[in-house]
């Protein structure tokens, strides 16, 4: 199993439970889509699921290392080493290049940087690779603010899926893109990901992109808390 | 080196706000080295205007007061010395050399001189130094006059021009002695010391012009008609004296023998000692220049430190990237800190090279209009500490943006909340 939440329950001191879920769970190379209308309680998930909260009770576990077990300063290294984040928007860091920003993980993760060297022979060599990939070969040196929000897009995916981590959370990512860019974005993604071996979770409230996942779910199903 | 790379790119990213942050700091970091400079070679050059004298010798007064009449001239002496007395010092046997001084008279704001040739010869400054002629010699005849190296420079005098001195030490005085005009046989070389501040004239040419003059004023003929070459000129009374010795080891002897002397009340310093005395009634004014520079540089670090803070808030999504890419909350913490180590670097290289520059240009222009004179020497140890002292509270400064961010992205996560 890539994530396994069990029986997890967080909520912040005396607030009604935010999060209650009994059991969710996304299998190796799984590409999960989660419906989370806004106000499920989504952003607290994503904070549990990639280790920055920690559950009340129950346990978060991924590739079978409970988060529980480890201390936060852990949980960061873990994240770094298996976890490729995309956000809704403005995912760059704009002072740095393209290549630089595709780069970043590899400089907090040394399993990350280890895979890229192994595959490509350098961390440029994969970055170019992963970026050709993606459609984005010629923009290599482009400065960040000069491309479109698709392109900045589609560098966040290179970035998330660079040295090849075992699972992918996309939290939004097509809410700023057009209706086309955007099924070409989640096509790009999934091919990418199969790719790179990894699973992916892909949260949105759009209910009419779930048909290019595996399975698809819904928070306010999965979620007990929060209902209020 | 993942964040110091980040850092700088960030603060690039900043470059207006960033900039003003390094400006503000380098002119506080120049003010305070300026000023630590400024005092450090004021206190050099105090302390070097004279040397090589044993004992000065006065009326008796305050030795600060001596001190400063006899060698800085400022102020005026409250009585005189008996030719006398300086007879008897100067005929002492451990005595090597005197030198007579006779002040009273000045020149366009400069004070005149009354003394002999031994001055040239015996009076030495700095690291022993003796005085040395410019252009010219000593004064030989009567109305001849030897100028410091600042009266001729600022008062355009050449060799063979002629002047009048006026009585009294007014900058404006209306009573001069123009009957009997000096003219210039010598000009001294500089020193950076009094010394450049000053006329010199023989005590037989203080004692001629001043014949016709009762209680101060000039009133021709009461001096008798008698011709300036058969009067006897030998002064009945002078300022103070210097006193070489012949052998240091008898400085205080001699001191206690002129403090206990019967015939009238002197009193005998030691210059080296005075000065010490001086520079430590100084120390006031000294040391409010540095608390205002340092606070100054306080006020520069509280500049930075607003910049850094209300940069923060805007950062927020900056630091959630970094989250998001496996950043922990002490990488964000660190990266605050080192861009507040690059800032208060930068504005220390840029303030100490401003420093350089201003005192590059600007030395001529001290040396003329103050008389300050400035070396342009590499940071003394001293200075280097200063600076370092600077780096450090800029870098404790950068502690609180640091533990800001750091709980920023403790609280904050990956969530973006702006």
């Amino acid at each position: 199993m890539t994530l396994t939440l069990t029986d997890i329950c967080f909520g912040w001191p005396e607030q009604p439970v935010l999060i209650d879920i009994q059991h969710f769970e996304i299998s190796r190379g799984e590409k999960v889509f989660l419906y989370g209308p806004s106000g499920s309680g989504k952003s607290t998930l994503l904070n549990l699921i990639s280790g920055i909260q920690q559950p009340l009770s129950g346990c978060v576990s991924a590739l079978g290392t409970s988060f529980g077990a480890l201390n936060s300063r852990q949980r960061d290294r873990f994240r770094a080493d298996h976890l490729g984040l995309i956000f809704q928007q403005f995912n760059l860091l704009p002072y740095l290049s393209v290549q630089d920003n595709v780069l970043l993980p590899c400089g907090f993760s040394d399993l990350r940087r280890k895979r890229v060297i192994d595959t490509y022979g350098s961390e440029v060599a994969g970055a170019t690779a992963l970026l050709e990939r993606l459609g984005l070969g010629s923009l290599m040196d482009r400065e960040v603010a000069r491309l479109s929000i698709g392109q900045q897009q589609r560098v966040a995916a290179a970035r998330a899926l660079i040295g090849e981590p075992e699972l992918i959370i996309a939290d939004e990512p097509t809410s700023a893109l057009d209706t086309d860019s955007r099924a070409r974005f989640i096509e790009l993604l999934s091919e990418q990901s199969e790719l790179s071996n990894s699973s992916l979770l892909f949260v949105s409230h759009d209910l009419s992109l779930a048909s290019h996942f595996d399975r698809s779910i819904a928070l306010t199903d999965l979620n007990q808390g929060g209902q209020n | 080196m993942l964040l110091l790379r980040i850092a700088a790119k960030s603060l690039i990213n900043r470059r207006t706000s960033v900039l003003l942050t390094i400006i503000s700091i380098a002119v506080s970091v120049a003010l305070l080295l300026g000023v630590e400079k400024i005092r450090d070679q004021a206190k050099q050059s105090f302390t070097n205007t004279i040397s090589g004298t044993d004992l000065i010798v006065g009326a008796r007064s305050g030795s600060v007061q001596l001190l400063l009449y006899s060698v800085f001239r400022i102020g005026n002496a409250s009585n005189n010395i008996t030719w006398q007395s300086y007879q008897d010092i100067a005929g002492h046997s451990k005595v090597a050399w005197t030198i007579p001084i006779s002040l009273g008279d000045s020149h366009r704001g400069y004070r005149v001189v009354g003394t002999n040739t031994d001055y040239f010869k015996h009076y030495k400054y700095g690291r022993k130094q003796p005085l040395v002629f410019a252009q010219g010699l000593a004064f030989s005849a009567l109305h001849d006059v030897v100028l410091g190296a600042e009266v001729a420079a600022k008062l355009g005098y050449r060799m063979g021009d002629e002047l009048v001195v006026a009585h009294g030490t007014g900058n404006a005085s209306f009573a001069k002695h123009e009957d009997q005009p000096f003219r210039v046989t010598g000009i001294l070389a500089p020193t950076g010391t009094p010394v450049d501040r000053a006329l010199y004239v023989s005590l037989e040419a203080i004692e001629a012009i001043h014949i016709d003059w009762q209680a101060g004023t000039y009133l021709p003929g009461s001096g008798g008609s008698e011709p300036l070459e058969t009067r006897n000129l030998q002064p009945q009374a002078i300022t103070a004296i210097m006193v070489g010795l012949k052998s240091k080891v008898a400085t205080f002897q001699l001191q206690r023998a002129v403090n206990n002397y019967r015939k009238e009340p002197l009193l005998a310093i030691l210059p080296g000692v005075a000065l010490q005395e001086l520079w430590s009634m100084l120390n006031v004014a000294e040391n409010a220049m540095l608390v205002i520079s340092a606070c100054v540089v306080l006020s520069g670090l509280f500049g930075m430190l607003t910049v850094l803070l209300s940069g923060l808030n805007e950062r927020r999504r900056e630091m959630a990237i970094l989250r998001s890419v496996g950043a922990r909350p002490a990488h964000i913490y660190c990266l605050l800190v080192m861009e507040t180590c690059l800032l208060v670097s930068m504005g220390i290289l840029l303030g100490t090279g401003l420093l350089f520059v201003a005192l590059a240009a600007g030395l001529s222009f001290l040396e003329t209009e103050f008389g300050l004179y400035l070396q342009l020497t590499w940071l003394s140890l001293h200075e280097l500490g200063l600076l370092g002292i600077i780096f450090i509270a800029g870098l404790c400064t950068g502690l609180i943006p640091g533990y800001r961010a750091y709980r920023y992205s403790l609280a904050d996560g990956m969530t973006i909340r702006i």
